[in-house]
């Protein structure tokens, strides 16, 4: 992916989709101070059960709700991929035999995360924090669930992609869920 | 880019690739290349069918969806097997790239469909020995 491609993506996220009087980037203070990387990373780890966010009077809540919209989006964006490239990872340390296999999914995650990384906050925890990824002993069972995985992430940024308030954002997560369809064509082929 | 104007120009490409895999089809054989042919039947059926959805929808937004032209530059080279495989490829890159425009322009269930052909051509892209990109859609 050429980085000037990257570079107008990144203001794609940024520019148009702060409204008026909010900031796109909240202080370090209100990040921190409120504990939304926590509260993010639970809301999109896949943990549902007293997800902090479910409760719309929490600080965290509000924090995320005072955020501009596509800001949470990407927030959400970062940590569905950081979770499918640790899954990826996981799977060609446990298979070796597998790495060539994973290859493209690899570049794939890394070039996604480089379009929108810098559209995350300073200090919000993008870290996946579910249930660690256990890889099963027989490759094939170990691509199965990678799979299965990946599908996950392809729905996820379309969602994404349905919420996001900026079309070019929009367009980028569309792009994304499509580019891990192919993915997925070539997993199974 | 509006709304209406990013699905005329997704109705415009549709007519195009319609004609186009047509085309390509009827040069394809079916006794020869039996996989070739049902690829590119199987595309031509689904951009008929988006380009008759396209239509329907511009129809019930109160305006006249954009008509086909009478005919479309053809590539210069269709006698191979590979040389349909790269004819019919770019068709959907170009095709992938409008439906990119469409999401970006559109919201809801207009977006919903975007997304839904985006990525299909991004898959069918493969099927015409397509290469996986990071970004189909957006180059």
């Amino acid at each position: 992916m050429p980085p000037v491609v990257g570079g107008w993506l990144r203001c794609a996220v940024m520019t148009p989709l702060t409204r008026p009087g909010d900031r796109a980037r909240p202080s370090r203070r209100a990040a921190l101070g409120l504990g939304l990387g926590t509260a993010v990373a639970v809301a999109t780890g896949g943990c549902t059960l007293n997800n902090p966010l479910r409760e719309d009077k929490t600080p965290a809540a509000e924090a995320v709700h005072n955020l501009a919209p596509d800001v949470a989006v990407a927030v959400e964006a970062v940590t569905l991929v950081r979770g499918a490239q640790a899954a990826v990872s996981s799977t060609g340390v446990r298979h070796a035999g597998l790495a060539p296999r994973l290859a493209g999914l690899t570049a794939m995650h890394r070039a996604h995360l480089d379009a929108v990384v810098d559209a995350v906050p300073d200090g919000v925890d993008t870290t996946a924090t579910g249930a660690p990824y256990v890889v099963p002993a027989r490759p094939a069972a170990a691509l199965t669930q990678l799979a299965t995985t990946e599908q996950s992430l392809h729905d996820g940024l379309v969602g994404l992609a349905l919420r996001a308030q900026s079309g070019p954002f929009a367009r980028l997560l569309g792009a994304m869920a499509a580019a891990v369809s192919q993915q997925l064509r070539e997993l199974a082929a | 880019m509006t709304p209406l104007a990013a699905q005329q120009a997704t109705l415009a490409g549709e007519h195009a690739a319609v004609y186009l895999f047509g085309v390509f089809g009827a040069q394809a054989s079916q006794s020869r290349q039996p996989e070739l042919y049902d690829r590119l039947l199987d595309a031509f059926h689904v951009h008929r069918k988006r380009r008759d959805q396209l239509s329907a929808s511009i129809a019930a937004a109160g305006a006249e969806p954009v008509a086909a032209e009478v005919s479309y530059d053809l590539p210069a080279a269709m006698g191979t097997a590979a040389e349909l495989n790269d004819a019919a490829l770019q068709v959907e890159r170009r095709i992938a790239r409008t439906y990119g425009q469409l999401v970006e322009s559109t919201a809801g269930a207009e977006r919903r469909w975007a997304l839904v052909a985006l990525d299909d051509s991004a898959v069918r892209q493969l099927e015409f020995r397509g290469t996986p990109e990071m970004f189909p859609g957006t180059a």
